[in-house]
């Protein structure tokens, strides 16, 4: 159990004009006993990064701290941390016993007697004691992955390191190993850095995440707090799923324009949201919503069976859209592709305006295809990014005590 | 037969490609095992037998014998036991170098690598004639027996020289046999290893070498019949007839003034022997091996 800092880390591969940089100034304080995801997508220098902090890779530039100790020149059989890798990487000559008890008899000078008990209760804690005789070879894909998640918890190190180990086994085993994983982290209190572009894992697992993209660090912050306050527009983009809808537009006093589309920021009736900066009329914005907020009603009813209510035969209703949504924020549109996922259906949209939006509703609406609906962009759930940056300029209203109350 | 019929052309419920095939696959055995086949009717055949008739006939009534077996085990005896003190161990070493080069090549890290693999890769093509010359006078230069006063050293310096000589020429090819195989262990079990604790030696004795089997397979039956079978090597190096290993012993067998062919035959299947048997013990492995299975 240890604290883990990365200060200032950067990583280049090759040398002089070739060299790619791979990590740049890489800056992470992993608290004792915290569970840090790393996400982004491949090539972003999230695996370096981990390898780096195992020692497998050397570090150009920065320090890796652990408990206070600089590690950077430690090899990585000195730094008292285990890794659990993608392929599992088990020793396949020997038993799922004898895998286990490497790493104790290589780093430790323990006898046979407390070698064999730790192996046991790992086992048992695993729920793998009668695989203990088995060799990896007669093991299917979760077994593996528990056995080589038993030879890092068996050495009891001071850190855990995880590279996408969840992404070989298939989608029902992955969320169980999931809930399991987060349990066994949480009783075990160490600290751990898990790597993995699956946004979900990053959200479900994490007590914070990193977002990485382009080697570069995006933003570190709680699960919720990237979902809802993202610091930029790849943050907001990544996290999240579907994605964030994203309109590109000039702005015209407080209003935002893109062709046709306009969105006047001044409604009086809104609720104005977080103002991180202020909006400067001669560069671009990008406007952008998550599907969950894009309020979608019915427009020329009919549909009977339709839990939602219908606006009657006007155009363009605002009375059947929710409270908050000024009139100036609704927009005519027609459904384009629905994907019905069970719990919630996914719309696609598209406004008389121009911009195409996705939007989830609940499942049991009946939302049919090439129907003329309205389509609400509540004013309080709109972020704002400069185009240029990327930096979020305006992110969506949200008691800040909801988000710490959601925090676990 | 009659049943996957229906679709291919045949004759009578005969499947005609079938029975080309079979033909085709026959015609190939009796052409690959025929000089065989022939080395062995006229190794049990007499003098008189071999004469008379062709070579690949069976040895007719009276003319069958197992005298040509018993001169020719009694004449290579020697070459036998020599060949085996000096092929056994340069297999071994060259195979167990050639592992630790090719490790330290494939799956350790280190600056300059590429430079010394060329010249691993460049000592596989060395013809042996260019080197006879520079290789007896580096023998007599180092002259084992001189510099080790031991009696065993003494008496078995050529087939020392020889056995030496072999694993180095062998080193090579066993190294590329080997990071062949090396360059598909998973790094990431390496990497785990690593982390485990265990160093460069350690990761090499207790997961490396025991994965190696198949590919070990390989490289002793490989080289044992290239050691075994090696002619130019021996009766250059080698000069005291004690230390005569068997292909010279067998090159012997031709007799100056008269072929005795039957003794020639029974003496080639003798000598052959050991290589066989060495096939018939690591067969599963090396099939392994070659279709590269970890």
């Amino acid at each position: 159990m240890a604290r883990l800092q990365l200060d200032s880390v950067q990583k280049r591969f090759g040398e002089g004009d070739d060299s790619v940089l791979a990590v740049d100034d890489l800056s992470v304080d992993v608290a004792d006993g915290e569970f840090l995801v790393l996400v982004g997508p491949s090539g972003c220098g999230k695996s370096t990064t981990l390898r780096m902090v195992a020692g497998l890779e050397t570090i150009t530039d920065g320090e890796v701290r652990l408990d206070g100790e600089v590690m950077n020149e430690r090899g990585p059989a000195e730094r008292d941390i285990a890794m659990v890798f993608q392929s599992y990487a088990l020793y396949p000559h020997m038993t799922v016993r004898n895998n286990m008890r490497f790493g104790l008899e290589e780093s430790t000078d323990l006898d046979d007697e407390t070698i064999d008990d730790r192996v046991e209760s790992t086992a048992e804690l695993l729920e793998i004691t009668d695989l203990l005789a088995r060799k990896p070879g007669a093991l299917s894909g979760g077994q593996r992955q528990r056995v080589a998640l038993g030879r890092a918890i068996v050495r009891e190190p001071k850190a855990f390191l995880m590279d996408e180990p969840l992404s070989n086994l298939d989608a029902k085993l992955r969320s169980q190993m999931r809930t399991e994983l987060q349990q066994l982290q949480a009783d075990l209190e160490t600290t751990t850095v898990y790597v993995t572009h699956d946004q979900t894992e990053a959200m479900t697992m994490a007590d914070r995440v990193a977002i990485l993209d382009g080697g570069e660090l995006q933003q570190v912050a709680t699960p919720l707090e990237a979902y809802h306050r993202p610091a930029n527009r790849f943050v907001a983009g990544f996290i999240g799923e579907p994605s964030m809808n994203f309109v590109d537009c000039s702005v015209a006093g407080e209003t935002l324009v893109a062709d046709d589309f306009a969105y006047p920021l001044d409604a009086a009736s809104d609720s104005v949201g977080e103002g991180v900066g202020s909006l400067d009329e001669t560069a671009g914005v990008t406007l952008g919503i998550r599907p969950e907020d894009v309020a979608v009603v019915e427009v020329d009813g009919g549909d009977g069976d339709s839990a939602a209510p219908t606006g009657g035969r006007r155009a363009v209703t605002d009375d059947s859209l929710p409270d908050d949504v000024d009139a100036s924020h609704a927009f005519a549109a027609t459904v384009g592709v629905v994907e019905p996922m069970g719990d919630e259906n996914v719309v696609h949209l598209a406004l008389d305006d121009g911009p195409e939006l996705v939007a989830t509703v609940d499942g049991l609406r009946r939302v049919r295809e090439g129907r003329r609906v309205t389509v609400g962009l509540p004013s309080n759930a709109i972020h704002v990014f400069d185009a240029e940056s990327g930096e979020a300029v305006r992110n969506r209203s949200l008691e800040a005590a909801a988000l710490d109350a959601a925090r676990v | 037969m009659s049943t996957d019929a229906t679709s291919r052309p045949s004759i009578a419920g005969v499947d005609v490609s079938r029975v080309a095939l079979y033909a085709a696959l026959l015609g190939m055995v009796a052409f690959y095992l025929a000089p065989l086949e022939s080395g062995l009717a006229t190794a049990f055949k007499t003098p008189a037998g071999f004469r008379t008739t062709t070579p690949f006939a069976l040895p007719p009534v009276g003319e069958f014998t197992v005298d040509a077996w018993g001169t020719a085990f009694d004449r290579l005896g020697t070459g036998l036991t020599n060949s085996a003190l000096m092929a056994v161990p340069a297999t071994v070493l060259s195979a167990l170098f050639g592992s630790l080069a090719a490790y330290g090549l494939t799956n350790l890290d280190w600056r300059g690598q590429v430079g010394v693999l060329m010249l691993f890769v460049a000592g596989v093509f060395i013809p042996y004639q260019a080197v006879l010359v520079p290789l007896t006078q580096f023998w007599s230069f180092v002259d084992l027996a001189g510099r080790l006063p031991i009696s065993a050293v003494d008496r078995y310096e050529g087939l020392i020289n020889l056995s030496i000589t072999h694993v180095a020429y062998g080193v090579p090819i066993c190294t590329v046999l080997f990071r062949s195989y090396y360059a598909t262990i998973d790094d990431e079990m390496l990497e785990a290893a690593r982390l485990d604790g265990a160093s460069a030696a350690t990761i090499y004795r207790r997961i490396v070498l025991p994965l190696s089997v198949p590919i070990f397979a390989v490289t002793l039956i490989y080289q044992f019949t290239q050691i075994w079978n090696d002619l130019l090597f021996a009766i250059v190096l080698v000069s005291d007839p004690s230390n005569q290993v068997v292909t010279v012993a067998l090159n012997q067998l031709q007799g100056s003034f008269v072929q005795q062919y039957n003794l020639q035959m029974a003496g080639a299947f003798v000598a052959a022997l050991p290589t066989l048997a060495v096939y018939v013990l690591f067969g599963e492995q090396f099939a392994k091996g070659v279709a590269g299975e970890t």
